[in-house]
């Protein structure tokens, strides 16, 4: 018997059941640069159905890697009132629940969220500059040691009477984390209420989620702005897109104080209106 | 020969590979037969569902005015008995085609002889009977609606049914019922505790009323009472336990296997909620022991509609997977609505008893301890709130417990000033014009375990009903826990 020949055959037989095999388990993750060149073509196609609605895309679409980690959230709590000092200073007293100072008071609602009110404010109509607020809000957060990288500004907006509302986001490793945040409303130069909910502790679990493209993302933008609650007038510019967690609710869930959020895409109009896309792969 | 060498290397690797992938195919294969294996498992299991058709209360009348509403184990043999004279009857069709209308004072005449009344948890109709005794539906020209049963030792051939808001009664005529339904009535009357009267009897109504009322109060009023155990419960769910498998075993049970798409969450007083995909569907296991869960359908699906037995096995299935039937669960009530699509839904509601007394829940709006919501053939909403028996005691801080009567008295200003509340505007009447009318509308008492929210323990309660009015009154000081306008 030709031993050597028949390893040859026996070799190229296991090559092909091999390569079947493959196939079978990895096949619809490979292909490569074909993709690539299709999800070009889709996000083309995409673009111009979105165009033909009115609805642009001013900004930049990610190119990311497909996968987000799973984390899990839990609210800061404020049990430890060392928070109430930082914001009060060391002399405060305590009535029902509230914490006052000479100039201002503390409210804590269900141990997560936190309001802060100056006491004595001027009253009428003070008119505040958008970008000097700002400065005196980012002050006021650096100030009291609560900022830190995971602080982003999101938005300030004058309100009808003439103060100025600046508000954070929490943003993690570079993607948003929602139902977290910093309100600072500005009058004049002081600040006179500080809204803060934050989730504390950020566990990165060992598992992963499989992210929808951007294309797709944008397929299902259109059906979400017609079904969304307040109607967005048309023509819609969106300027911003990114991806990141936010938690998801339902009629069940009432007051979270821990969770595990899923993964979103998130589009901002350019009048501020936001839209979250179900980001997970099926 | 170094070549050949390279050769076996190479066999021997591509082989190795090749039984490496093979396995990693077969277990990938094996995960989803699995999946969908635990998700088929989640349908059918058959239920009788004749056991959760139950009485709310059994009304027995020894004749001369003395009545007993008791629940015990003859009440249950009772009702078997009941339950088999039923269906012997709607399976003749000349019986059910012979249902004719009997006047109010042949009515009054068979409450007040040696009979047993089964008063309904619910208004039902002769289908809804026919659906429960899983009988084949015999079409009835027109369907009747009645919330309580009778039979009378005096017209054994005949079986009566009454609408005591209407006041319109009926009866089926078949052959002579069992005489075990007259043995056990002599049974109860040797071993009741309370005894009662008729309202109408009670307070001579009948002349005070009659420029409000032509007809007679036939429910019955306790004049005596009893001392009733307190009973410490557990709840089923413990979400505050070190160990989670109880939890996530639950949660298996919702959603299968599939927990790459479940996410769990905790809310500030611990309750624990996992919800699936974008929470199209969630379970919430409460920190006050209730387990919730909701689905929403996706849109587009077609939905069946199914009738009134297979909506009860369906709600059976669901209790039956989220924790156990309760072994004295019956059918509280039931609601159908058809939207404009044609869509039908049920809204079903179950309670239980313990120690032979309903539980009333304080935290749930209805007061039934397990709710299930129906669109077609998919439960969208499911809501339990069960306790388990631990042991019970007596507080003897109390001499006695106080009458339906004391209690009545303790409490006179508060329900006058309900029922004034409720009267039309503009009408005057005195105090005593006010009382007979309240006493006149005294529709049902009895006794019942409460459970108030965050308690643990069951407290012995007067259920009274007046109007529309229900009242819980605690046994042994009449204090009022709950007061429910329906």
């Amino acid at each position: 018997m030709d031993w050597s020949r028949t390893k040859t055959i026996l070799i190229m037989a296991l090559i092909l059941t091999n390569s079947i095999l493959f196939y079978a388990l990895y096949g619809d993750r490979i292909g490569g640069n074909n993709d690539a060149a299709l999800a070009q073509k889709q996000l083309l196609d995409v673009r111009e159905l979105l165009e033909s609605e009115e609805i642009y895309l001013d900004a930049e679409i990610p190119v990311r890697n497909s996968i987000l980690p799973d984390i899990r959230l839990a609210y800061e709590s404020y049990e430890e009132l060392t928070i109430v000092g930082l914001l009060l200073g060391e002399t405060y007293s305590e009535i029902d629940g509230r914490y006052l100072s000479k100039e201002a008071e503390v409210t804590i609602h269900g141990n997560q969220e936190l309001t802060y009110r100056l006491i004595n404010t001027m009253g009428g109509f003070v008119e505040t500059d958008l970008d000097n607020a700002t400065v005196v809000a980012e002050k006021f957060i650096a100030d009291r040691g609560l900022d830190s990288t995971s602080v982003v500004k999101w938005n300030s907006r004058l309100q009808d009477n003439g103060e100025v509302l600046v508000e954070f986001r929490q943003n993690e490793d570079g993607y948003f984390v929602e139902n977290a945040y910093m309100d600072v409303l500005v009058k004049g130069n002081d600040v006179v209420e500080f809204k803060r909910k934050w989730f504390g502790a950020i566990e990165v679990q060992e598992t992963n989620k499989r992210i929808e493209s951007p294309a797709k993302a944008l397929f299902r933008l259109l059906p979400a702005i017609d079904s969304n609650d307040d109607s967005i007038e048309r023509p819609i510019r969106i300027e911003s897109i990114d991806l990141g967690y936010r938690l998801v609710s339902n009629i069940l869930t009432i007051n979270f104080q821990e969770g595990e959020p899923s993964p979103y895409w998130r589009f901002r109009t350019e009048q501020g209106e936001v839209i979250y896309i179900e980001a997970q792969f099926e | 020969m170094n070549r050949e060498m390279f050769k076996s290397a190479t066999l021997v690797t591509l082989f190795i590979l090749c039984i490496v992938l093979t396995g990693q195919l077969m277990l990938s294969l094996s995960t989803d037969k699995q999946v969908s294996a635990v998700q088929a498992l989640t349908v059918s299991k058959t239920f009788d569902i004749k056991q959760f058709f139950s009485p709310q209360s059994y009304i027995v009348s020894f004749g001369g005015g003395i009545y007993t509403q008791n629940y015990s184990e003859e009440n249950s043999d009772l009702w078997k008995e009941m339950q088999t004279e039923l269906m012997v009857s709607l399976q003749n069709s000349k019986s059910v085609s012979g249902i004719e209308l009997i006047d109010e004072s042949r009515w009054v005449e068979l409450v007040k002889s040696r009979a047993v009344r089964f008063r309904l948890p619910f208004y039902m109709t002769m289908s809804d009977v026919q659906s429960m005794l899983e009988l084949e539906e015999m079409p009835l020209e027109n369907d009747i609606v009645f919330n309580t049963l009778l039979v009378s030792t005096h017209s054994p051939e005949a079986i009566y049914f009454g609408n005591e808001r209407n006041n319109v009664y009926y009866k089926m005529t078949g052959s002579k019922w069992s005489s075990e339904i007259e043995n056990m009535i002599t049974k109860i009357e040797n071993n009741s505790t309370i005894e009662y009267r008729r309202v109408e009897d009670l307070f001579g109504l009948g002349e005070a009323l009659q420029n409000v009322s032509n007809h007679q109060n036939n429910s019955v009023f306790p004049i005596t009472s009893m001392r009733v155990d307190f009973v410490n419960v557990t709840p089923e769910v413990d979400v505050f336990a070190s160990d989670d498998s109880a939890l996530k075993s639950y949660a298996n049970k919702a959603f299968g296997k599939q927990f790459n798409f479940v996410k769990k969450m905790r809310d500030v007083d611990g309750s624990v909620i996992y919800l699936y995909g974008y929470a199209n569907k969630a379970l919430r296991l409460g920190a006050d022991g209730s387990i919730q869960y909701t689905q929403r359908l996706e849109p587009g699906n077609k939905i069946e509609s199914v009738d009134l037995k297979e909506a009860i096995r369906l709600s059976l299935n669901y209790i039956d997977q989220y924790g156990g039937a309760p072994s004295s669960l019956y059918l509280a009530d039931y609601s159908k609505s058809i939207d404009e699509e044609d869509n039908v839904s049920y809204v079903m509601e179950f309670d239980y008893r313990i120690k032979d007394l309903p539980i009333i829940t304080e935290s749930t709006n209805s007061g039934h301890s397990i709710r299930v919501e129906i669109l077609g053939d998919q439960v969208t909403n499911f809501n339990r709130k069960v306790h388990r028996f631990k042991d019970s005691f007596t507080l003897d801080v109390w001499p006695r417990a106080l009458t339906i009567n004391e209690v009545l008295e303790r409490n006179s200003t508060v329900i006058q000033k309900d029922y004034e509340a409720l009267l039309p505007e503009g009408l005057e009447l005195t105090n005593t014009e006010i009382w007979t009318r309240i006493l006149g509308e005294i529709s049902h008492v009895e006794l019942a375990y409460f459970l108030e929210s965050n308690k643990e323990y069951l407290h012995p309660v007067w259920k009274l009903n007046i109007g529309n009015t229900s009242y819980c009154f605690r046994l042994y000081d009449g204090r009022l826990l709950r007061v429910q306008t329906y």
